[in-house]
């Protein structure tokens, strides 16, 4: 049998346009024919999709592969498995990495081991040279060489006058300022969001202004300077109203937030347990429900993972001694969706704007899902495969007949709890753990291969 | 990695339920009066203190050796964490020496519970971080229990925390344990120096009027604690909130001055006042062999049910 031809057969497909139930035919990557009733042709692959819903493969815009530099913890081979894993087609690499891609040279040098992987990897360059903070890279001579987003990612740009060059060069050459916003005067030096629980548990604490103090900042300067500006992995409400705000003035800005922001509140950290902690830290549920606000109304562009690796000893330590950051680009499409089903439970009947009539909903209503959270689902998948797309500037069309895709297909009725023999990724600092998670990535089709094939990941037939 | 939940040793004041203080006060003063203590005799107690102590540390050694066991001090100077060992395998190197007994000392939040975690051998917290330092609350409520005569006495005292009750482990301890025996508790300290989240419930005063009452605690101020932007104007700070001998010349015969130690003279406290009759500070040193007998007596028999 052919290992690039594929009939999906009776999936709900939906494409960021419509949701329809259709058979889909696929030939190294291209869509053949689609439509009801199609029938398998001789060397070709029968995919069951009853039930399940096939969607474009997600891309994250926020994922730290750790090399060079940090290989103990992931590398791009384990990174891209995992991603592929978590339905990803794509990922942009974060640049906090030894040595920083801050130049040319690092750049193609780098370049150069992210080819041939299970899936493509986007290296972004940091905005200041080793993302010090004191001298911006050449963002014009970068962005020719194919790099379309600059982040010092890890740190926030501190100096407004550095971030307001970095604007100038943005607006020049088009590229994409993602700025993880936190300033450091501002009680940034602590390890758990501001507030009782931390104070409780004796913690230097974040304070929610370090994150909406650059936002604001950030804001401004791309009002004034021009640019675009993405705001990497927002988690306070306030940050938010920020975003709306400035969106509704026009401005080039869009907004992340994670799938942990989602789901996660501060009060998981228990006593003190280090799978949680991360940066920025876990907030309150009131700043959940602010994000997924943001995300029905149409402020939150994407959902970007921060999947950020660490290698155990890393994390057995003392909550404020261990590393910030906790793996998840595995789980997004399930924490994010768990995430929204939560949010449904504390806000019965808040629904989500989306592109498509409501009705063509009952396509899917034979599943286990019920009808608000399937419209959340969507939205969720929106989030996770055309959000980023479009931010990429990547074409978002309707698939039709000869689009070439790649597509993930979501297993609807799946649930399971996690261990971490289940995690791909090298490292397992997951803070999902034991959790319960709904929905499963069943296959995962990119450049025409079927690279997650029931739940695995074709390793040994692709790669070795 | 934490299992939450599972709990042996003693590592915060909310891991204790009003019965078990009131049990290790009581047991605490029997060891005091002369009772015979539990032997434990052929087991080890491996004392963990990642952090400067002396009272401390030589305490629970003490109270541990009357109890039969043998008190082992692991010294962090000399130990392999300075040479990058982690932490984890640290705890778990000492707890394949077969301990019965873990007490820890950190300046991280947490450590205690971690060492119990990671060894499931039940460990004592000896102050950590800026989170807790239950012991200490202990013995210092046998202490008042001994001077004003029972429990019973305790209930409706007025007792001041001056000073640094932000940075304070001793202070979040003593106020929930205080609380539980009937005491008011009152934070006196500049703003600067006062939780801004917890205990919302507790009075705060900016200004220390001796006579107001029947205990005052006083806390060290802990410099290493403060973070960027705290400071500290001492001569200011001393003429507001220290026993100063004009402040003090205001006690009265039935009000109580106490201190965790160490003190630190002619800062929070004027050096001639640590001896007068209304100090228990010596007696609290006294009392915490006692109370740290109870302690351990309590956690090697699991009745600390928290």
């Amino acid at each position: 049998m052919a290992e690039d031809r594929f009939l999906l057969k009776d999936g709900a497909l939906f494409d960021g346009f419509s949701l329809r139930r259709t058979d889909l035919r696929l030939e190294r990557g291209v869509v053949t024919e689609i439509g009801n009733g199609l029938s398998k042709t001789l060397g070709e692959e029968s995919v069951d999709c009853e039930g399940h819903l096939v969607a474009p493969s997600f891309i994250d815009l926020h994922t730290h592969l750790r090399e060079p530099g940090g290989e103990e913890a992931e590398t791009f081979f384990s990174g891209s498995i995992a991603a592929a894993a978590g339905g990803y087609c794509r990922v942009v690499a974060m640049p906090n990495t030894d040595p920083v891609p801050d130049s040319l040279g690092v750049i193609d040098e780098i370049r150069g081991r992210t080819l041939r992987l299970p899936i493509s990897i986007d290296l972004s360059a940091s905005i200041t040279k080793g993302r010090r903070g004191s001298n911006l890279v050449e963002i014009a001579e970068l962005a020719q060489r194919g790099v379309k987003i600059f982040t010092d990612d890890g740190n926030g740009v501190q100096s407004a006058m550095i971030m307001r060059r970095a604007f100038e060069a943005s607006a020049a050459s088009g590229s994409i300022l993602a700025q993880h916003c936190e300033d450091e005067s501002i009680m940034a030096s602590g390890s758990m969001n501001e507030g009782e629980l931390a104070e409780r548990l004796g913690l230097k604490m974040i304070s929610p202004l370090a994150e909406t103090v650059m936002v604001a900042r950030d804001i401004e300067l791309c009002k004034a300077i021009g640019g675009r500006l993405h705001l990497q992995h927002v988690s306070t409400s306030r940050a938010i109203s920020l975003v709306a705000e400035a969106k509704g003035d026009g401005a080039a800005v869009t907004c992340e937030v994670t799938p942990h922001h989602l789901l996660l509140d501060e009060s998981y950290i228990g006593s003190g347990n280090s799978l949680f902690k991360v940066n920025p830290p876990l907030r309150t549920v009131s700043d959940i429900d602010g994000l997924w606000r943001g995300v029905a109304s149409g402020i939150v562009d994407v959902i970007g993972t921060d999947h950020a690796p660490h290698p155990r000893w890393k994390k057995d330590l003392p909550f404020e001694n261990a590393a910030f950051g906790m793996v998840g680009i595995e789980q997004a499409l399930s924490v994010s969706f768990l995430g929204a089903r939560e949010f449904v439970g504390r806000s019965a009947g808040y629904l989500p704007k989306l592109n498509i009539a409501l009705d063509s909903i009952e396509v899917l209503e034979a599943s286990l899902i019920s009808r608000d959270e399937l419209s959340w689902l969507l939205k969720v998948v929106e989030l996770l495969a055309i959000g980023p797309r479009k931010l990429l500037r990547l074409p978002t069309e309707p698939i039709i007949q000869g689009s070439k895709v790649d597509l993930v297909v979501i297993d609807l009725g799946a649930s399971g709890v996690l261990t971490s023999d289940l995690i791909w990724s090298k490292s397992k600092n997951s803070p999902y753990l034991g959790m319960e998670l709904p929905l499963a990535i069943r296959h995962n089709v990119v450049n025409g291969k079927m690279i997650v094939r029931d739940r695995n990941v074709e390793v040994e037939r692709y790669w070795r | 990695m934490n299992l939450p939940g599972r709990r042996l040793g003693l590592h915060s004041s909310t891991n204790l339920s009003s019965e078990n203080l009131k049990s290790l006060i009581n047991r605490s003063l029997e060891l005091s009066r002369g009772a015979d203590p539990r032997s434990f005799s052929g087991r080890n107690a491996i004392l963990a203190f990642f952090e400067s102590s002396t009272r401390t540390k030589v305490s629970f050694e003490v109270a541990a050796t009357q109890l039969g066991m043998v008190a082992i001090n692991f010294d962090i100077t000399g130990s392999s964490l300075s040479k990058g060992e982690s932490i984890k395998d640290t705890a778990e190197t000492l707890a394949s020496y077969d301990p019965s007994l873990f007490v820890v000392r950190s300046k991280e939040s947490g450590l205690s519970q971690l060492f119990e975690d990671w060894t499931s051998v039940p460990t004592i917290n000896a102050g950590d971080g800026e989170h807790e330092h239950p012991t200490q609350a202990i013995l210092d409520l046998t202490t008042l229990v001994e001077r004003f005569g029972s429990l019973d006495a305790l209930e409706g005292l007025q007792m001041a925390i001056v000073g640094d009750v932000l940075h304070s482990r001793v202070a979040r301890s003593l106020v929930q344990l205080a609380s539980t025996c009937g005491i008011e508790v009152s934070f006196v300290g500049p703003e600067s120096m006062m939780p801004k989240y917890i205990f919302p419930n507790v009075v705060r005063h900016s200004s220390f009027e001796v006579e107001r009452y029947d205990v005052l605690y006083m806390l060290r101020i802990q410099r290493e604690r403060f973070s960027e932007g705290e400071s500290l104007e001492v001569n200011k700070y001393r003429s507001r909130f220290s026993l100063t001998k004009e402040r003090a010349s205001h006690i009265r015969r039935d009000q109580v001055v106490m201190h965790p130690g160490p003190v630190f003279p002619g800062m929070e406290i004027d050096a001639p006042l640590i001896d007068i009759d209304n100090s228990l500070i010596r007696r609290q040193t006294e009392v915490s062999i006692f109370a740290r007998m109870a302690i351990i007596e309590a956690v090697l028999e699991g009745s600390i049910d928290g």
